[in-house]
């Protein structure tokens, strides 16, 4: 019989993922220590050009946006007990399928005949795209796991590789950008299809704080001048200049219904069910009447589906002005991050939200380290890989080995708090 | 004569290329075979290549280098051990977690030990008189300058400095994997563990004890697979230099139905598609008509999961594999 009791739901979900976290960056400060650097140094660069900075924050959003995407494409499959690691391939499916309809309407097959279509009937034309595109790349590792059982963690490797291949293979070819032949990307999407980004509402304003910046000039003030007697105007030219790439946009907004949209189809649905059923146990599922097949097909396509809105937010939504186009390594990686949002956000779409923010502020903490760690005094030398390091820390800890400080904290509640911190009903006993 | 010359080009650049494979694919079939599931081959093999590069830096010397990356390899074993034995984690997201942790830190600890963005330095040659590459087991310099008056083509010269000496390693490990885990009490037991742990269990062995010998083994043959990549097939470390071979060679050990030999096959059919590529890549041939480079690429992957969809035999995993061993009564 089996005495120990399971953990409080507040410990477990609370308690248990915050010591993962925290054992995670005490082992990278770790590391920056034994590479010589200052980890406070670090540390201060994250609050102040991340967490306080205004193009920090909107630069975090913009990476959060896709990880709650492949977080959720990851969390979706996990729900039905399977492992979806093809977020990448899926994610560059995504861009692909967007890409492939845009070009259609933009005429790059057709020798320049296009239709002109406004945004707001392209827009989610190329979402549905892209959703499509991520699901039809997701459909055959699913058939072949439902059907006839294949490893859906190594079939998803695989198509992983075989995707970077196509897309390489069309960005080399059929996607190629006429204009510009040595490098490999596809024709720049016209601006009437790009999202609405923060940038956008800055780059407006500076029309008019640059036109009044010229007639200061034309006035006679010198530079100092302008800046001397008119504070608040410098000031918010400067914070316009600062923010007119920002790349926070409406994909963000979207990214929340689609979150909201996830709980409501996993925990209030059939379908949702019998996803959840065939996670728990496909025995039970099959006598409950779920066909069992189907629904991991299903659920995998879905899931693929969710890589694939991923590049939406990447293509759509780019802040620089250049970057609308479909690239092999538009993802940076990003589909793989997912893997670790989902084991951080416990599978729930709020957890994910929660850890595609805290990933997408450690991924631009990773640029800025990269950018300005060489004009600090003293210098912060680091490369901005670390952070892939901690998210493969922060993976170890809250996926690989979780039962280890579950396990710990357990202990702790049992033999030294006297049973505070477990839950009240005491577990059933295992029957031999 | 021309397709003479490219069939030995093409078997060079195969044999070039595969020992990669092969270790980590060995690695990979003593693992699974034992019941653990290891994607992190990719990252091991990348851990390894960057200690040995490293090493043999510092210390002057390939073999040293060669040793450290095994050892580094074996503790990252025992990091995927711990979480998948001891505390009975997801063998796939430890794997991977590995994967992630050997990019991240790799190029990190790279960038701040030779500021070369990643990369090491080069390490001497292969024939001149130094000992960083392991290319040959002794420098040939070395040998003519201790016995005086042998002749450069002499044949105990050339056997001792015997250029890629660990190509041939690599396929004496195969036949070792096979002879420990055929012909070995200690195999036959591994084996057991993939397939019925509580077997085993029954017998009075433990089951903990090996699987751990089983990640062991495995991390120690991605070290030799590392050092060969980044201290024997070139001179140097780059970042994210293995590639996705780690996935190929377990791509192999699935294509190889779990067994050593099939395996090794596999690990060919792949390095002979490598070499193939880069020789479309570099020049157009005029037998093969323009096929696209990332075609070929894509092949040993799409050959995979044509194996795994059952189309072509079926391939069967060891039993127990993935499932963390919990014994009834404790």
């Amino acid at each position: 019989m089996s005495k120990s009791r399971e953990l409080h739901p507040v410990i477990n979900f609370g308690l248990v993922p915050l010591l993962q976290l925290i054992l995670a960056f005490m082992v990278v400060g770790l590391l920056i220590v034994l590479i010589g650097e200052n980890p406070v140094q670090a540390v201060q660069l994250y609050v102040t050009d991340v967490l306080m900075s205004q193009v920090g924050i909107g630069q975090s959003i913009f990476y959060a946006t896709t990880l709650i995407f492949t977080g959720m494409a990851v969390a979706l499959a996990f729900h039905a007990g399977l492992f979806n690691i093809g977020g990448e391939g899926q994610g560059m499916f995504g861009g692909i399928g967007l890409t492939f309809v845009a070009l259609i309407f933009m005429g790059h097959f057709t020798g320049g005949v296009g239709f002109d279509l406004p945004g707001f009937i392209m827009v989610p034309l190329l979402f549905i795209a892209a959703a499509i595109g991520g699901a039809a790349w997701a459909a055959i590792p699913g058939y072949l796991q439902a059907y006839r059982g294949s490893h859906l963690v190594i079939t998803t490797i695989m198509f992983n590789a075989i995707a970077f291949s196509i897309i390489l293979f069309l960005l080399t070819g059929w996607f190629q950008n006429p204009d510009n032949p040595g490098d490999p990307k596809s024709p720049l999407l016209p601006e009437q299809w790009w999202l609405w980004k923060v940038g956008d509402y800055y780059q407006y304003r500076l029309i008019d704080l640059e036109a009044q910046y010229k007639a200061f000039k034309d006035s006679g003030l010198s530079v100092p001048e302008i800046r001397d007697q008119n504070p608040a105007f410098w000031e918010a030219r400067a914070q316009a200049r600062n923010m007119k790439n920002s790349a926070a946009n409406v994909s963000f907004l979207f990214a929340m219904l689609v979150a909201v949209g996830f709980w409501f189809f996993v925990w209030r649905t059939k379908w949702g069910y019998a996803i959840r059923s065939i996670g728990f146990n496909q025995t039970a599922a099959r006598y409950g009447g779920v066909n069992v097949p189907r629904t991991m097909f299903m659920t995998v396509c879905l899931s693929g589906a969710l890589a694939g809105l991923a590049s939406t937010n990447i293509i759509l939504g780019n802040g620089s002005d250049s970057e609308h186009v479909l690239r092999e390594t538009g993802l940076v990686g990003l589909g793989f991050v997912g893997i670790a949002v989902a084991l951080m956000g416990r599978n729930h779409p709020f957890g994910i939200v929660i850890a595609a923010l805290l990933f997408g502020s450690l991924f631009q903490w990773g640029e800025v380290i990269q950018l300005k760690g060489q004009f600090l005094r003293p210098k912060l030398n680091i490369d901005k890989e670390i952070v892939v390091a901690l998210q493969g820390l922060v993976v170890l800890f809250t996926g690989a080995l979780s039962l280890m400080v579950v396990w710990a904290v357990r202990w702790v509640a049992e033999n030294l708090l006297g049973g505070v911190g477990l839950a009240k009903e005491i577990e059933t006993e295992e029957r031999a | 004569m021309e397709i003479f010359e490219l069939v030995f080009s093409l078997a060079q650049s195969t044999l070039r290329f595969t020992p990669i494979l092969i270790f980590a694919a060995m690695a990979g079939v003593f693992s699974e075979r034992a019941g653990i599931i290891d994607i992190g081959l990719e990252g091991k093999l990348l851990i390894g290549a960057f200690v040995s590069a490293t090493v043999a830096h510092y210390a002057g010397f390939g073999l040293v280098g060669l040793f450290a990356a095994m050892a580094v390899c074996m503790v990252f074993g025992w990091l995927h051990g711990l979480a998948t034995i001891t505390f009975r984690g997801d063998h796939v997201i430890s794997g991977l977690a590995i994967n992630f942790l050997a990019v991240g830190l790799t190029k990190t600890i790279g960038h701040s030990l030779f500021a070369k963005g990643g990369d090491t330095p080069n390490l001497a040659g292969p024939d001149s008189t130094g000992w960083e590459r392991l290319q040959s087991l002794i420098p040939k310099q070395v040998l003519i300058d201790a016995f005086q008056g042998l002749e450069s083509n002499n044949v105990l010269l050339n056997v001792l400095s015997l250029h890629g000496w660990l190509i041939a390693l690599a396929f004496i490990a195969v036949g070792l994997t096979w002879f420990v885990l055929n012909q070995t009490r200690f195999g036959l037991r591994l084996r057991f563990v993939g397939e019925e742990p509580q077997a085993v269990d029954t017998a009075g062995a433990s089951v903990v004890a090996y699987r751990f010998a089983a990640v062991t083994i495995a991390g120690a043959l991605c070290g030799i697979g590392g050092a060969y990549l980044s201290t024997s097939n070139i001179a140097s470390f780059t970042p994210k230099m293995s590639a996705d071979m780690g996935y190929l060679a377990l791509a192999a050990v699935v294509f190889g139905k779990w067994r050593p030999f099939y395996a090794m096959l596999g690990c060919l059919l792949f390095g002979l598609l490598f070499a193939l590529k880069n020789r479309l890549n570099s020049v157009n041939e005029g037998f093969l008509v323009q096929v696209p480079g990332q075609l070929f690429e894509a092949l040993p992957y799409v050959l995979v999961v044509v194996v795994l969809a059952g189309f072509v035999g079926s391939a069967r995993a060891p039993k127990a594999i993935g499932r963390p061993y919990v014994k009834e009564r404790e």
